[in-house]
């Protein structure tokens, strides 16, 4: 009995130290180890595109006076730029930009230069979008967290156009309608019918937005704009832009899960209430008869009531006395903002190419 | 045969019921006494003894060195016995006994590790002496009967015991004769017969305290002095005398060092800190709770997520531990430090609450009884709200208008009370709720005192436990069912439970024994209030309220449109439309849950041989939650309504063995070696499912949605495996040493680093027994030296990168946090020395205890420089040192003949913890943030724990605030605040008696702290606190201090704002330093009065004993604090946050009345 008993504690003694289901129990059970390229974009576009949308609304319509936070620490409408403000843009970008670097590295293992092309494209994007807000930005180290690069250096907002467009030049040229794409993987062209449709609505993307690149840089010589935006323009074969509204980069927010108007929980309160139009943008509205007006606002009492951008502190009280119009709380539901890049744009740049000559 | 009769069989019911007694005595108390000699020590079973002629009192002395027994005589009895002869090897303790006791007068009985030697009853030989019969009962103070009472005849050779029922019977030979009753732990009181023949006897326990026992880590019983760390004891009646909802909450004032971070809310949950917070991750440095050796959560079920202005806003739900019935709980050990705990692994990091859940006896017959407590709750402060302005959104406006008038535009919107002043004869067109919109007549314009208090209803509570207990000689069984009912301060909001508990103890055969405790549990909720500051919780509501609106108004809270009440539609929300209506958020969003847990164990021990133990017990504590949140049409958050449903599973298993061997050396030194293993291995299935428009309105379910529902799944698997050894080693009772050591293997690391080690020491040194002080000034003195080392792990899934599934089809995207695949355990390092010592006959009590504890390679989410892809990466990073004094102090101030007694015992901790290292490239780390108002907890390098950051004022060179306009301005960058932990807290308690009357009061508090306080932010910058007065006659206010001249140089303020604008600039929300306040409080926290019954009428009716107690809890708080309550934290994200007020609910105050009876 007791041989029995001493047997079975060094049997359980042994046992203890075993730690050999340790490797099942430390996998993650409710995530994925890896993914193809496809699953790195749908996700990617709308983080991209809500990262966007806010920093609009916090710096963008203050900084225009499309509206006049009322609050004494209204700091952006009084060009006080504050050391956060930036923040939300800057970090939301950056990290959605991890997924466009395991899509390129995905897109060049799996064979398959679409998604390379696209990650190019859309890395262009929002580095851009990042470099017009900061200049010069963390970039050719950027998004190597993995390699435990956790402080990396800055470069000139110059070596990054260049960069940027270099690799936009190459993306233009790899796209091939022979490597499949996944449809149900794309929000942006996923629904075009066949994948000819979503490479080739791709390609169009990924031109229109080196137009819009050249087109900031066309006054640097070194970039050699005007000439590219022509070489663009006129092979519409192999770089083709968008021709009609259709093939935008526009994603409908259909507020069913997941794709949500950003603000579509916010209350009247949060979302409208507390942000009055500027007087400027009011005059001019109602100057040139603006139809948007009463779509973009909501009267005060009966009149249109703004306040000048830029109040001081401290005359909050004053500026905000008898009540101001603000903005209409239908927006906080609207399809409308997904908007990466539209065909008006387009239009615009081939004007003021054209223009420019 | 018959020396089975003289130990169990004449006195066999005499015995059992000493059992009982022994049990609760021994336990807690046992006596050192000029009549009663113990000692005690280790056990041993077989016993070798040569002796030759030797007396009885030798020969026990020699058996204790050898079994480590203690033994318990009288002195007196071992007069007349005969020496010993005897030689046997290896012999059972119960033979060796026998034989030496043979033909003596005397028997014996063993009880834990006790051999008691008592005279034989002389029942029989009583006949046989003529003279008068004399009977009576004997009882404690309380009226208890006491069994195993020794009554003897003075002078002459008569005595018997008393039964379980506390009678005795004995013969006296004349009128003459003197009775003495003796009892252990209770004082020796001596009656003359004189002429009655019925003597009852109440008799005084003795006041003791000395050699108490604690349940140390892995359920080891220690005696206390051979303790080298410090470990406080709270009994199951000082956790009763005032009920709460979380009996933990009972532990507050009462053990010096201890922290409980309590949430808002009925069920009351907290996170205990012992010596302060360790981790710099919040909710991180809870304590480890252990019930009956079974580690049990005390992890917050919370649903929701953020506090500040969160859709999903956070419901504390409870937490397994508060599930647990106070009145099941025999005593609970507060272990502070990592000496006490370094066997309960990386758990125990944090200190440990060990609790023992009562067990049964094995008395004969039934033991029933009965407790049941009624109380009343209701808020016991409340902010300092002014009733002289009404609402206006400015202090411009100098009308009310509801809806558009006479007066003038809508001026009802108004979250602020700027507005006219109220009671002025002055009559205005309001809202009428009747008709839900503008009253038909202008009426009186008046306030509506105490809208705020009458929100609230006085909260009720019932708790009812019944228990039965039982037994024979080898089974010990002890049931209770429990049922708890609460009905919240705010309506519609409330909870009960129902417990079971079954303790079965059963000995196979003499070397064999299987015990099992189970409890059961189920609680359940129609509706749980939402906490924090968001637009459906009620302290919102508070927050945007006017004193000239009356609360009753919001009852009638569906809309009416056109004729119609727009049920499940459209709420009526008459005034701001931020806040949802309060009856419509009570009544209609809500938050059930329903909770079925069961925890327990099954324990095998045998005993090998003499020297060797063997135990084994496997246990289990799982629950089964099922939450969800429901949200009408037309409320705030979402307005198309909502249903959310979440069920959670968890379970953990831990299986242990321990080996033990204990054996003395020679008489002096004494020795054990325990070897021990545990398996644990627990989980986590949390899944989720919500719609976010309904499709039909008012009904809540996943079917009835627009679109599909959203599902979202959790899961979490850890497993520890742990193998640890512990020697004791004692030299003549008067120096103790124990070492430890302790190797774990976690699943959370990579398989390089997943392995840990960790050893403590500590010594315990009778000063008073070494250097034999024999002194009435001096009764003990006791040094304690201890130092451990433990590791701990952390949460799973830390150490390799896996994509996060998106909402969006075929999509995943990177995780926001990088995993390190090089994370290793973290550690800490403590040091601790404390001194015992009591005076006076042991009537005054120190207890003193200093220690330093150093938690490094912390396992933290330290935020890196998003460029690099990530917010986090998981890293060993950052030393945190706590260090701090805690003191006990006690006294039995008076004590006399005429029963009179008064108790008074004081505890008090300062803990100070420091950062003393972060990683290089970290500057600060938040521990959490306000949103983005800047208002944040940070830990800096070579701060505080605990210390508050936010904007403050912008002053100049010589600290004068800079203003602009009129309005104070505010730094540009965040800056240290406050510190919310408290620089000193302390309790003092009272316990008073008076014959059969008790009474106990506690008193404690905190102090030196500073809170941030969003309500006093939104109360100011709205003008509804009466510090906003000020300034409103006068209709323009100056603020002090100074405006800067274009030369640079420096003017006083010489701008005059209005009261509206000067208030929302100096109080706005993100100025931390004008919203900081001082937190100390002191609570008026436990009274109770409490008279028990002892009469005869009582038993017969069959009662054994009954008492009634009127108790209270909460009932005044004396602060600074603008708010409701200095003490609650506010529930983040399922961790509780402190120093940062959010919207908080009131701390209420509970009076209730408690019966107990048993039969």
């Amino acid at each position: 009995m007791k041989k029995v008993i001493y047997a079975g504690i060094a049997i359980l003694i042994l046992s203890y130290g075993c730690t050999k289901d340790f490797d099942k129990l430390s996998q993650n059970p409710n995530a994925i180890k890896q993914g193809s390229a496809a699953t790195l974009l749908s996700q990617t576009i709308y983080n991209g595109l809500i990262s966007r949308i806010r920093a609009a609304r916090a710096v963008g319509n203050e900084l225009m006076g499309y509206t006049v936070y009322k609050n004494e620490r209204a700091y952006t409408q009084r060009f006080d730029i504050r050391n956060t403000l930036g923040n939300d843009l800057w970090n939301r970008h950056y990290t959605t930009l991890t997924n466009l670097e395991d899509m390129y590295n995905r897109g060049m293992a799996e064979g398959n230069a679409n998604y390379q092309a696209v990650a190019l494209t859309l890395k262009a994007w929002l580095v851009s979008e990042l470099t017009d807000t900061f200049r010069d930005i963390p970039y050719f180290e950027a998004s190597k967290g993995d390699s435990l690069n956790f402080l990396p250096a800055y470069n000139t907002q110059e070596e990054i156009y260049k960069d940027l467009l270099e690799n936009l030049d190459k993306a233009a040229l790899m796209f091939d309608n022979s490597k499949t794409m996944s449809a149900e993987g794309d929000i942006l062209y996923g629904s075009k019918g066949s994948n000819a449709l979503q490479v080739t609505a791709w390609r169009k993307f990924c031109n229109s937005l080196r137009l819009r690149l050249y087109l900031r840089v066309s006054n640097a010589p070194e970039f050699d704009g005007p000439a590219k935006i022509n070489e663009i323009v006129s092979n519409s074969s192999v770089f083709p832009i968008f021709t009609t509204a259709a093939d935008q980069a526009y994603i409908p927010f259909t507020n069913q899960e997941p794709l949500y108007n950003p603000y579509y929980n916010a209350t009247s309160g949060d979302f409208g209430v507390l942000y009055a139009p500027s007087t400027t943008i009011l005059q001019m509205m109602q100057d040139t008869a603006d139809p948007r007006l009463s779509q973009y606002y909501t009267r005060a009492v009966s009149t249109w009531t703004g306040i000048k951008s830029g109040f001081p502190s401290g005359v909050l009280g004053q500026v905000t006395e008898g009540g101001t119009s603000y903005v209409n709380y239908n927006l906080h539901d609207s399809p409308r903002f997904g908007v990466i890049m539209n065909y008006d744009e387009v239009q615009f740049i081939l004007a003021e190419a054209a223009l420019k000559g | 045969m018959y020396k089975k009769f003289t130990a169990f069989g004449c006195s066999c019911f005499s015995y059992a019921s000493l059992k009982i007694l022994l049990k609760v005595k021994l336990i807690t108390i046992i006596l050192l006494s000029a009549f009663l000699q113990v000692q005690a020590s280790g056990y041993a079973q077989t016993v070798s003894l040569s002796v030759n002629k030797v007396n009885l009192k030798e020969v026990f002395r020699q058996l204790r060195k050898q079994t480590g027994y203690g033994f318990l005589y009288r002195e007196a009895d071992l007069k007349d016995t005969r020496p010993v002869s005897l030689e046997l090897r290896n012999a059972p303790l119960d033979e060796v006994l026998e034989r030496c006791l043979a033909n003596q007068p005397l028997t014996y009985h063993i009880e834990k590790n006790f051999v008691m030697i008592r005279r034989k009853p002389d029942l029989g030989s009583a006949v046989t002496v003529p003279g008068i019969i004399i009977q009576g009962k004997v009882t404690d103070e309380k009226g208890e009967p006491l069994a195993g009472v020794s009554i003897r005849v003075k002078n002459i050779r008569q005595s018997t015991v008393s039964n379980t029922k506390g009678e005795y019977k004995i013969n006296v030979p004349n009128e003459d004769a003197v009775l003495v009753f003796s009892y252990i732990g209770f004082e020796v009181q001596e009656r003359k017969v004189l002429k009655s023949t019925v003597i009852n006897v109440s008799l005084k326990e003795k006041n003791t305290g000395l050699n108490e026992v604690v349940v140390t880590a892995l359920n080891i019983s220690r005696e206390q002095r051979s303790l080298g760390y410090s470990a406080q004891v709270i009994d199951s009646v000082a956790l009763n005398v005032a009920p709460t909802d979380n009996w933990l909450n009972a532990l507050e004032g009462k053990v010096a060092g201890l922290t409980l971070n309590r949430a808002d809310g009925p069920m009351g949950s907290s996170d205990i800190i012992l010596r302060g917070d360790k981790s710099l991750q919040l909710g991180n440095s809870g304590a480890l709770v252990v019930i009956d050796g079974v580690p049990v959560s005390n992890k917050i079920t919370a649903s929701g997520a953020g506090a500040y202005v969160s859709d999903n806003a956070p419901i504390d739900m409870g937490t397994g531990i508060g599930d647990v019935n106070p009145e099941d709980i025999a005593s609970v050990s507060v272990l502070k430090g990592a000496a006490a705990t370094a066997l309960y692994g990386s758990r125990g990091a944090n200190g440990a609450i060990v609790i023992v859940t009562k067990s049964g006896s094995s008395q004969k017959g039934l033991g029933i009884s009965f407790s049941s407590s009624t109380a009343i709750e209701n808020v016991n402060r409340l902010p300092d709200y002014q009733y002289e302005y009404g609402a206006g959104a400015n202090s411009g406006i100098d009308y009310y208008s509801y809806g558009t008038s006479d007066s003038g535009a809508n001026t009802s919107n108004a979250n602020a009370s700027w507005g006219p002043k109220l009671n002025t004869g002055v009559k205005y067109y309001q809202y009428d709720p009747a008709t839900q919109g503008q009253g038909a007549e202008p009426t009186d314009w008046i306030a509506y005192p105490d809208n705020r208090k009458n929100f609230f209803r006085t909260g009720f509570k019932t708790s009812n436990t019944i228990s039965i207990e039982g037994g024979s000689k080898t089974t010990k069984a002890r049931f209770s069912v429990a049922n708890q009912q609460n009905t919240y301060i705010l309506e519609n909001v409330g909870y009960q439970r129902t417990s079971v508990n079954l303790s079965l103890d059963q000995q196979i055969n003499k070397d064999m024994k299987i015990a099992t405790k189970v409890n059961y549990y189920n609680k359940s909720s129609d509706n749980l209030p939402t906490t924090g500051y968001s637009n459906k919780s009620a302290s919102y509501f508070l927050l945007w309220t006017t004193p000239n609106v009356d609360t009753e108004w919001y009852r009638d809270y569906w809309k009416i449109t056109n004729g119609i009440r727009q049920v499940d539609i459209e709420q009526n929300r008459p005034f701001n439309k931020n806040p949802d209506n309060p009856y419509f958020a009570l009544y209609e969003i809500l938050n059930p849950m329903k909770r079925n847990g069961l925890f327990g164990n099954i324990n095998f021990s045998y005993k090998i041989s003499p020297f060797l133990n063997f135990t084994a017990k496997t246990a289990i504590d799982m629950y089964d939650d099922v939450l969800s949140n429901r949200f009408p049409k037309s409320s705030d958050s979402y307005s198309q309504g909502f249903y959310r449903e979440q069920n959670v599973i968890r379970y953990e298993r831990n299986s242990d063995f321990l080996l033990s061997y204990n054996r003395p050396f020679n008489r002096d030194v004494k020795f054990g070696l325990s070897v021990g293993g545990n398996s644990m291995s627990s989980s986590y299935n949390r899944t989720r499912a919500y719609v976010n428009r309904l499709l039909i309105p008012g009904q809540y379910t996943l079917a009835n949605r627009v679109d599909r529902p959203v599902i979202d799944a959790y899961k979490e698997n850890k497993a520890i495996n742990s193998l640890y050894a512990f020697t004791n080693l004692s030299y003549k009772e008067y120096i103790f040493l124990e070492l430890t050591a302790r190797n774990d293997w976690s699943s959370v690391f990579a398989s390089n680093n997943n392995s840990y080690f960790y050893p403590s020491a500590n010594l315990s040194l009778v000063l008073s027994d070494m250097f034999k002080v024999n002194s009435s000034v001096l009764s003990f003195a006791k040094l304690r030296l201890s130092y451990a080392e433990v590791g701990s792990d952390t949460n799973p899934y830390r150490i390799e990168k896996f994509y996060s599934a998106s909402n969006f089809s075929s999509s995943i995207t990177n995780p926001t946090s990088l995993p390190n695949y090089e994370l290793k355990p973290e550690r800490t390092k403590s040091y601790e020395t404390g001194l015992e010592a009591r005076f006076l006959r042991n009537r005054i009590g120190l207890d003193l205890t200093c220690y330093l504890a150093d938690t490094y390679d912390q396992i933290l989410s330290v935020p890196v420089e998003p460029a690099s892809g990530y917010y986090y990466y998981y890293m060993n990073a950052g030393t945190v040192r706590n260090n701090g004094v805690e003191v006990q102090l006690w006294g039995k101030l008076l004590e006399s003949k005429k029963g009179l007694s008064w108790k008074i015992n004081f505890n008090g901790a300062i803990n100070r913890g420091k950062i003393l290292e972060l990683k290089e490239e970290i500057e600060s780390l938040g521990l959490y943030a306000m949103g983005s108002t800047g208002v944040s907890l940070q830990a800096v390098k070579g701060g505080s724990i605990g210390d508050i950051y936010g904007l403050a004022y912008q002053r100049n060179e010589n600290g004068d605030i800079v203003y602009a306009n009129g309005v104070p301005q505010l730094t540009t960058e965040i800056q240290k605040v406050g510190n919310a932990v408290p620089k000193f807290k302390g309790g003092i308690g009272q316990e008073f008696r008076y014959k059969s009357w008790t009474m106990n009061i506690l008193f404690d508090g905190e102090f030196g702290h500073q809170k941030y306080s969003l309500s006093n932010s939104m109360l100011m910058a709205r003008g509804n606190s009466k510090a906003t007065l000020p300034g409103r006659e006068e209709g323009g206010i100056l603020g002090k201090g100074v405006v800067q001249n274009d030369d640079g140089t420096w003017r006083p303020n010489d701008i005059v704002v209005s009261p509206s604008v000067y208030y929302a600039a100096h109080y706005d929300r993100t100025n931390a330093e004008a919203n900081v306040f001082d937190a100390s409080y002191i609570k008026f926290r436990e009274f109770r009065i409490d008279k028990s019954f002892s009469s005869k009428s009582l038993q017969k009716v069959g009662f054994k004993k009954a008492s009634i107690g009127l108790y209270g809890r909460d009932l005044f708080v004396w602060t600074k604090w603008p708010g409701f309550d200095p003490q609650n934290g506010t529930l983040n994200d399922g961790t509780i946050v402190q120093g940062i007020e959010i919207g908080q609910l009131p701390s209420t105050r509970n009076m209730g009345v408690n019966i107990r009876f048993s039969l």
